[in-house]
């Protein structure tokens, strides 16, 4: 409650910001202050306070004019030098960030000072974030907005100056009023608000009020009286953008149309929220084969033997549950996730599976970037090879470097090893660093009983910005003497809006483990067989059965127009031989694996929402050339129906003369019954044809599943 | 929700924990809507490093294709046969939307596929990136003039 005072006080002390370019231009910057954050809506509050020792600075709004677009700037100031808005900043820095550092000019403080005397007459609460502004000059590019880091004004200052808060009941004032309520989901003050509006003399926010009045019925529910508002805006303004847009709400409305589905309560507490969502659904699967074989006489070419096989191969109920409860209030998140997957099969001989996929508790303390996850969880970065349970510790020790500490036990399914398994490791998060830069360095100990499983040192690096972005990883294993992982890859978004990706991976398949070694032993336990092998053996036996796998890949994305995309990509792979053991015959490589790619993409060819895609693929490899074709089709029929449908086609054309060819048609149709219920019937068949000089087989597989999905 | 039904929700974890086997894997860890100085942002978590290939998004934004290529396939493994089916939280920033994650391998033409479709209740505007982590996917949502709540996408 204090905190929302202290904040309720400051906004409605906020200030319109607008000055001409011209106008800001003369004077030099000689105060500082920390821009806290931007956004496009004041109502859009900062989650926290700002520390006590910086409370008798000035928070106030400045409003960033550029193009069409308006913006709001959260300020803390003023400082008379670059070195105390610096030290406020990094005090700032948990809470926010993205704060930084800009300059401004004297008046500024001068003008929020004289509009702040304004504003005390004003009554205090409820709290009314200041109208928005009207332009008074031309607006100021982009380009023009504050640096990033302290430095003397640019030659276009930025757009800023105060004034006095509009007047209660002004077409401003009220405008703001009615915004701030839309985003605060009061929707009946937000109605309140823009019915006064309305009713004043026509004047330049007329337009959006009744925009704004629509939108607020809309969000009440009230869809019989938004849609009264949206027809009288298209009467009133048939012409522009904004009336497009208001077709499509109005479109949205239409009967028929599912409004927007309520969203999970959300209930509020003594200044906690709490909320609970996901999802149970269950499937019933079933697949059925027939198998058709001919052997073939290599004299006569007369059929000699035919067997055909039926059988149903998948008959199962599979039953997927994914919850998670929040407890969030400003300073404290606590988190609980719980995702499991049951499968009941209807077959004699197979075994009916539980898999719990996630269950853990997480607690995040926001004020001092500090973490802890407990339970089930996923594992993929700071050298985890995956799921584990166990405890994941994270605490910012400065505002770009945060450490973590992570143990427990890896969780692999489909795999037994009667060994225990157990990893301590730590990593450290760096940045971003210069807006773009982030990376992390790490070192992790698993051990499987009594010996080293997995000793690694590894690093990323990453550039990331809105145009592209690039990481790199490096994982050493330091008990092998190799690397286990390397990886480059970049994405580009080009100024012709081509966009690229990149990738180079090379990584030991499985990772280097020295668990690898229980294949194909007697015994999967790492001691019993070190009663027969020696540590450096059962490493030396891990590295003959681990393959190194490479690939490089580029591709592209380019809209020919508003309809048709093009986009193409070229591969390359190979996964070497392994030596095996005496127990694990080795596997032969792949040698080099040539995939071309092309595609043909096409967005609303029948209706608004409609997909479809047509990708070719050619792939040449070592004893054999493929080609593969694929078209897929996602379309809406109307609002509740949705149908998916595609068929693939392969056939690989081997060396030796055999041939394979591949054929498979599905379709999946869903139903959204109400708002939180969706049933999907799933139809498909693969039919494979090979034949070589001695056999030819024919398999034809049937499948569906049908279902449902609550989502609560 | 009911609060008996969040009071055993939140218990079940840890009584479901002491009788569970092993685990199979999923695609999405978590889906976290944030403000952002831009506007919205929406930050798929994947359960492990993926490589951006493309997206494609209908004309008004309410579905969106995307394929990631699995850079570590062991963390995709594993998947039952069906698709993943997650739901966004609860959000007045963001239209309710559902993501649907298949790894199976005929969903695209990349090694290790993870094709994923991400359908909106409302029209909305965003662009698809890759998380600087490489193991989450973005969405920035865009608000519309004046802040305005978000309508169809714009191309890219």
């Amino acid at each position: 409650m204090i905190l929302r005072g202290f904040l309720t006080g400051l906004v409605a002390l906020a200030l319109m910001l607008s000055l001409p370019a011209a106008r800001a231009q003369p004077q030099a910057a000689d105060l500082y202050v920390v821009a806290l954050a931007t956004v496009a809506n004041m109502a859009q509050q900062p989650a926290t306070p700002p520390p006590q020792s910086l409370r008798s600075q000035s928070l106030y709004w400045r409003v960033l004019i550029s193009g069409d677009t308006v913006r709001y700037q959260l300020c803390l100031g003023f400082f008379d030098t670059p070195a105390e808005a610096e030290r406020a900043r990094q005090l700032l820095a948990a809470s926010f960030r993205e704060a930084r550092v800009i300059p401004v000019n004297r008046a500024e403080r001068d003008n929020l000072a004289k509009a702040m005397q304004k504003a005390k007459p004003l009554p205090s609460a409820p709290p009314v974030p200041p109208a928005p502004p009207v332009p008074l000059a031309p607006p100021v590019p982009a380009a023009a907005l504050p640096p990033a880091t302290p430095a003397p004004p640019p030659p276009s200052a930025p757009t800023a100056q105060a004034t006095a808060p509009a007047p209660g009941g002004s077409a401003e004032a009220l405008m703001s009023e009615g915004r701030g309520a839309i985003t605060r989901e009061d929707y009946p003050a937000a109605v309140r608000a823009f019915t006064q509006l309305l009713a004043l003399p026509e004047n330049e926010l007329s337009r959006d009020a009744r925009e704004f009045l629509a939108l607020a019925y809309e969000r009440r529910g009230d869809t019989a009286r938004a849609r009264l508002e949206y027809e009288n805006y298209l009467k009133r303004y048939p012409e522009g953008e904004d009336s497009a847009r208001v077709r499509q709400r109005l479109a949205n409305l239409r009967p028929g149309v599912p409004a927007e589905p309520l969203r999970a309560s959300v209930q509020t507490v003594g200044g906690w929220r709490s909320f609970s969502f996901g999802s149970l659904s269950q499937f019933y699967y079933r697949g059925n084969s027939t198998i058709d074989t001919q052997q073939v006489s290599q004299v006569s070419a007369n059929t000699l033997d035919r067997t055909t096989l039926s059988l149903t191969d998948q008959s199962a109920l599979i039953t997927n549950l994914d919850a998670s409860t929040r407890f969030v209030d400003e300073t404290h998140d606590n988190r609980i996730v719980f995702r499991d997957t049951n499968t009941q099969t209807f077959i004699s001989g197979q075994n009916d599976i539980n898999r719990l996929n996630a269950a853990y508790y997480e607690y995040k303390y926001k004020p001092g970037d500090a973490s802890v996850r407990l339970g089930r969880q996923p594992g993929n970065t700071g050298g985890l090879l995956g799921r584990f349970d166990g405890a994941w510790l994270g605490y910012g020790l400065m505002p770009a470097l945060r450490l973590n500490v992570v143990g427990g036990e890896p969780v692999d399914y489909g795999v037994t090893i009667d060994s225990k398994r157990r990893f301590l490791g730590t990593n450290v998060e760096v940045g971003p660093l210069y807006q773009h830069w982030t990376g992390n360095v790490y070192f992790i100990r698993q051990m499987i009983d009594s010996i080293i499983d997995r000793e690694a040192a590894g690093m990323e690096l990453r550039y990331f910005a809105p145009q592209g972005s690039f990481a790199s990883l490096i994982d050493y294993d330091t008990v092998f003497r190799r690397i286990n992982i390397g990886t480059l890859q970049a994405n580009w978004l080009a100024p012709w809006k081509t966009a690229f990706n990149m990738l180079a991976d090379y990584r030991m398949t499985p990772s280097l483990q020295t668990s690898t070694a229980t294949l194909g032993e007697a015994s999967t336990s790492v001691q019993t067989l070190l009663n027969t092998y020696s540590e450096d053996e059962l490493r030396r036996r891990a590295r003959a059965l681990t393959a190194k796998a490479a690939l490089a890949s580029a591709g592209l994305t380019h809209p020919v127009s508003d309809v048709w995309q093009i986009g193409a990509d070229v591969r390359v792979s190979r996964i070497s031989h392994t030596d095996g053991t005496n127990n694990v015959p080795g596997a032969p490589g792949t040698g080099y694996v040539y995939t071309y790619t092309g595609q043909v993409i096409g967005i609303g060819l029948f209706a608004t929402r409609d997909v479809t895609v047509v990708s070719v693929s050619r792939v040449t490899a070592l004893g054999y050339d493929g080609y593969a074709a694929r078209l897929a089709s996602r379309a809406p029929l109307g609002e509740r129906w949705l149908l998916d449908s595609s068929v693939l086609w392969y056939e690989q054309n081997n060396d030796n003369g055999s041939t394979l060819q591949r054929t498979s048609p599905t379709v999946r149709l869903s139903y959204r019954w109400g708002n939180s219920m969706t049933l999907e019937l799933e139809i498909g068949v693969e039919k494979t044809s090979s034949s070589s000089a001695t056999i030819e087989e024919n398999t034809r597989r049937s499948f569906f599943s049908l279902g449902y999905r609550w989502d609560f | 929700m009911h609060a008996f039904l969040r009071k055993a929700l939140a218990v079940l974890p840890f009584s479901a924990a002491l009788h569970a086997q092993l685990a199979f894997s999923e695609a999405i860890d978590d889906i976290a809507i944030e403000r952002r100085e831009s506007g919205t942002q929406v930050r798929l978590r994947l359960t492990g490093p993926v490589h951006y290939i493309r997206d494609y998004v209908s004309a008004d934004g309410r579905t969106a294709n995307v394929y990631l290529q699995a850079l570590a396939p062991e963390s995709f493994s594993g998947a039952p046969p069906a698709d993943e089916v997650k739901q966004s939280p609860p959000s007045s920033h963001a239209p309710r939307f559902t993501v649907r994650v298949s790894v199976d391998p005929r969903c695209d033409a990349a090694p290790n596929p993870v094709c994923m479709v991400i359908r909106f209740e409302r029209p909305v505007r965003y662009r698809i990136r890759l998380g600087e982590d490489r193991r989450s996917l973005l969405l920035d949502l865009e608000p519309g003039r004046k802040g305005a709540p978000p309508t169809a996408r714009d191309k890219p």
